[in-house]
């Protein structure tokens, strides 16, 4: 037995030296196969659709640049996290994606490459950068003095409605211009009719839907109410969630799915989203950024347009018109990438006048180029949208998140804190007392 | 060279690889994350030292730790006490010697061998509002559908009940064995006193595997404190709905990789070591004594 | 005690396996479920049906479009694989020079292995991502094999314990011989370790095979990436289309269920010795 069991063995432990020797030998061509170290990488997050579409830049990009390879990563599932372990991991992309809720953070800690030091290089492409860009938005990027990413595009976040459903049910449809809002409760009201119910109580149509984020699309109300986030909008030191007329509008969203029932509990809407709701013709309007377009777009017998935010009783007291959050984002260098120069030029075409007409023909994204968005191309990517002066005067009306490098801790305290007032089960004015003096200590020591 | 200097030098070449290891991802660490602990360091700027701020910072300034606590003990009493239970019965059931009970336990003993991950995707669908399995079941009752994953108080329990189906096969693998050590006489005797199946197993079998027990209950306890994967992939990482399901693990990797707080992340860690440490020292006094009485 | 079976046994018999019933059913209802889910259409996933009028198998060739699947479990076999091999010989090279060979410092260095034995992950994770990110190794498939491949201090203890419960004398004779301690260990002794070595070798593997935390810490390019890790990629890319989720789940769950028929012994055998797993 003892010479069975020691051949045996040993020819196992032959094979499976065998086998680690042959791994070992095959790992330097399999790690040289994949071994595009010379490519420039390039970190963005997207949805299905949109990735397509994102790729067709990508490969515009390399058409023009032919010596240039570009390897792309997808994020996948929460991509400041991924961005941050990234960096840290000391294996930074070259080229990321930067939203406003996290770039500060990594630009406050030297990941980002100060733009600024590469246009002062460039002074023609500066000047021209300079003069066809929207301010709000390319400010939204700027950090300290220093210019850590150029916005690529704006999503912002607005209302999607289904024409057929306001058709069939004779409600007027809502407005189309950023200046002549509506109000919240002429809102209450359109989603109130448009909400269906079959015989045993269950919603077979909501009146409204929210493809983004709760928290964030609650303080879009708030802002539509007169309030800003915060002022100033950088590294402020305190956060609006004080102020009754910014918590009056949060009340309100909270209460179109509790009180109102107009709209889904997020539990409602787990097995089957928020999008396919309204894609399955069963939500008349949805809130949502741009980046839902294309998915829309793809949807069999689903005509849609798009409309404006409601404003609240403070902001039609002084008179201002609707405001959509500025959900744009942009493209960042990697302070230490190995690739500087072409990250330089991946960004001069993406940000520049080129990559942006690019993608305002794909119908991927609204372009943050004046010359862009009002290029024919824009107007032709959306046939069916009769109300392009939301998505063309989008920008011009939007108002950002604040900028501060720990938003991240603010974003955690904000999702305990909200949630319940979401659900229903505390008032919105709560958040006076507790979440508030939370957000300022977080604030406080940056 | 006499054959013990040999021999002497052989063990050390054959330890070296080893030691190696031990020494560069183990021992190195374990100091380096102590020094840690004493900086303020995100690994772009250089690290500042800040003495014991990270651990002062830790017990009175941060709502976030003392949610995470709060959230870990209940997820750990939640887990390990019905997972004992549950697998002493489970135990006592596999520890027969009937037809098809290998089959059985093959079965029963199945998850231990599958991902965290997959568990957990697997189960997200079976806690789904509308079309997961138990709302189903429950609809036939009539009971309204329970927001499983959603609430965060639903959250917590559904997190537990995913980790008892994890663990229970571990725990039963161990009391198994244990059970099977108990000598065929001992329960000779009480059969021939007329002592029921039940008062058997209580009686005779569980006194006898108490070291066992404790065993497992430790070992749950150090496995349930440091969940992670689990946590992750079913709520997500920061914690479920409102920091429902906010544990300590997920406090670390939250304060590393998305706060990039590496100095106060490793404090956390020592925090945790600590407790943990102290878990096994009382296990170890436990079962010296268990052993003694036995 | 031999005689008829009196009718209350048979209805003890009857309840043991019942409850024998209710625990494997508790066992597989999730998985069962989700298999079932795989093969449902979208709209059909809410309805309590365990196979659908129309198995939708396309949902499971829909898993290799969206996902690079076999080039992720080549990885995750490679990674396995070499860890195993390198922690099986390691291991008991080093397990075996503990427990029979004399050098000096031995048994203090056991205690410290030991002593090791009780320091949780989370404390070395962060200081083992600043190794690797001082090494370079991020993202690589270095990061993900050269930490485990020289053996561990469990692995190590394992070893140890099972040699030295073997008898002297297996070595004596050939000590007296003139063997080296080489010869010793590689014709004498391992092939008499066989069950630890399986143990060790299919808790490794499995250890290796389900890890999450270290992949999503190390890995970026889907080129290098385990199944794990697709899979949460997965999850998070396409919200809620469970039918594909679940099948990708059963594509990642069938390989280990394989292994699990294959080696279940050893690694039951394992689990009950150790008190390792679990996690």
């Amino acid at each position: 037995m003892l010479a069975s069991g020691a051949r045996s063995l040993t020819r196992r432990s032959v094979l499976r030296g065998v086998g680690a020797i042959g791994a070992a030998a095959l790992l330097p061509a399999t790690s040289a196969c994949g071994s595009d170290d010379d490519a420039l990488t390039f970190f963005f997050a997207a949805n299905p659709e949109e990735a397509d579409a994102r790729m067709r830049i990508v490969n515009a990009f390399q058409r023009e640049h032919p010596d240039i390879r570009v390897r792309t990563i997808l994020a996948g599932g929460d991509p400041t996290q991924q961005m941050s372990t990234f960096c840290a991991g000391g294996k930074c992309p070259d080229v990321l994606m930067a939203w406003e809720f996290n770039y500060a953070g990594l630009a406050d800690r030297g990941v980002l490459l100060d733009l600024n030091t590469l246009l002062n290089r460039d002074r023609r492409f500066a000047a021209a950068l300079r003069a066809d860009s929207i301010p709000a938005l390319y400010q939204t990027f700027g950090f300290n003095g220093g210019q850590y990413a150029f916005p690529e595009q704006w999503s912002g976040a607005f209302l999607f409605y289904n024409t057929k459903i306001f058709a069939e049910a004779g409600v007027p449809p809502p407005p189309g211009r950023w200046d002549t809002p509506w109000t919240f409760d002429e809102f209450l009201a359109t989603a109130a009719a448009l909400t269906r119910r079959s015989g045993n109580g269950r919603v077979t149509q909501w009146g409204f839907v929210d493809t983004w984020s709760p928290p964030y699309s609650a303080a879009l109300f708030g802002m539509n109410n007169g309030v800003p986030w915060a002022v100033p909008r950088v590294n402020p030191t305190h956060l609006n969630f004080d102020n009754d007329d910014f918590l009056a509008g949060i009340q309100f969203y909270a209460d179109l799915s509790n009180v109102h029932r107009v709209a889904p509990a997020a539990a409602d809407t787990q097995s089957i989203s928020t999008m396919g709701l309204f894609t399955g013709g069963n939500a008349a309007m949805a809130l949502g950024g741009h980046w839902r377009y294309q998915t829309f777009v793809q949807a069999e017998e689903l005509d849609f347009d798009v409309a404006v935010l409601p404003t609240g009783p403070a902001a039609a007291a002084r008179g201002r018109a609707a405001r959509s959050a500025i959900g744009s984002t942009g493209l960042a260098i990697a302070a230490d990438s190995r690739h500087r120069e072409q990250a330089w030029e991946f960004l001069k075409f993406a940000a520049g006048p080129v990559g942006q007409s690019l993608i305002g023909e794909s119908g991927l994204f609204v372009p943050v180029l004046r010359s862009a968005i009002d290029a024919p191309g824009f107007t032709a990517a959306h046939t069916g949208i009769r109300n392009l002066a939301v998505l063309t005067g989008g920008p011009a009306h939007s108002e950002g998140l604040p900028i501060s490098p720990d938003w991240q801790k603010v974003h955690a305290l904000m999702d305990r804190a909200i949630g319940p007032v979401l659900r229903g089960k505390r008032p919105a004015a709560t958040l006076k007392t507790g979440l508030t003096p939370q957000i300022d200590e977080v604030l406080a020591t940056a | 060279m006499n054959p013990t200097r040999r021999r002497a030098r052989a063990g050390r070449w054959f330890i070296a690889p080893n030691l190696a290891a031990v020494a560069v991802f183990m021992a190195f660490p374990l100091a380096f994350s102590l020094y840690m602990s004493f900086q303020r360091w995100d690994l772009f700027t250089p690290p500042r030292f800040v003495g014991a701020t990270n651990y002062r910072d830790l017990f009175t300034g941060d709502p976030l730790f003392g949610i995470a606590v709060r959230n870990t003990t209940v997820f750990t009493l939640g887990t390990v006490v019905p997972t004992v239970l549950i697998s002493l019965a489970v135990a006592g059931l596999l520890n027969r010697k009937i037809k098809g009970i290998g089959l059985f336990r093959a079965i029963a003993f199945l998850p231990l061998a599958v991902s965290s991950v997959v568990i957990a995707v697997v189960w997200q669908f079976v806690f789904n509002t509308d079309s997961g399995l138990l709302n189903i079941m429950l609809s036939w009752f009539g009971i309204a559908p329970v927001p499983w994953l959603t609430e965060p108080h639903w959250a917590m329990v559904s997190l537990c009940l995913v980790s008892i189906w994890k663990s229970v096969p571990f725990a039963t693998v161990i009391l198994l064995a244990a059970m099977q050590g108990v000598p065929d006489s001992l329960h000779e005797a009480a059969r021939i006193d007329g002592a029921g199946e039940v008062r058997r197993f209580m009686s005779i079998t569980v006194p006898m595997i108490r070291g066992a027990v404790w065993f497992v209950v430790v070992i749950s306890v150090i496995n349930a404190f440091q969940a992670f994967d689990l946590v992750y992939v079913l709520t997500g990482s920061s914690g479920g709905p409102e920091t429902g399901t906010y544990v300590l693990a997920i406090m670390l990797f939250q304060q590393a990789f998305a706060f990039l707080d590496f100095g106060y992340a490793s404090a956390l860690a020592w925090v945790m070591f600590a407790v943990l440490l102290a878990l096994t020292v009382v296990q170890l006094r436990l079962s010296r004594r268990n052993a003694v009485n036995q | 005690m031999t005689g008829p079976p009196t009718r209350h046994r048979i209805a003890g018999l009857l309840g043991v396996y019942a409850g024998l019933g209710a625990v494997t059913a508790c066992a597989l209802f999730p998985i069962l479920w989700a298999l079932s889910g795989s093969l449902k259409r979208q709209a059909e996933i809410s309805q309590p049906m365990l196979l659908p009028a129309h198995p939708q198998w396309s949902n499971y060739v829909e898993v290799f479009a969206r996902m690079p699947f076999w080039r992720m479990l080549f990885n995750t076999i490679l990674y396995a694989g070499c860890v195993t091999a390198g922690q099986v010989f390691f291991c008991s090279l080093a397990g075996y020079a503990f427990a029979r060979l004399p050098f000096t410092g031995r048994d203090t260095l056991f205690v410290l292995y030991l002593a090791t034995l009780m320091v949780p992950l989370t404390v070395t994770v962060i200081p083992q991502f600043i190794l690797m990110r001082v090494f370079g190794w991020t993202d690589t498939m270095w990061a993900m094999i050269i930490p485990g491949l020289l053996g561990s201090a469990f692995g190590t203890y394992l070893m140890r314990q099972f040699f030295a419960t073997l008898p002297i004398d297996l070595e004596e004779a050939a000590i007296l011989d003139g063997c080296s301690p080489w010869a010793i260990y590689w014709r004498i002794l391992l092939p008499h370790a066989k069950p630890a070595v399986m143990v060790l070798a299919v808790l490794t593997w499995i250890n290796v095979w389900n890890d999450f935390l270290w992949p999503l810490l190390m890995i970026q390019r889907k080129g290098i990436a385990t199944l794990t890790l697709g899979l949460v990629w997965m999850q998070g890319e396409y919200v809620a289309e469970w039918p594909v989720l679940m099948a990708a789940s059963m594509l990642m769950l069938a390989p280990l269920v394989v292994i699990y028929a294959i080696a279940q012994r050893a690694f039951v055998s394992g689990i009950a010795a150790t008190g390792f797993g679990g996690r």
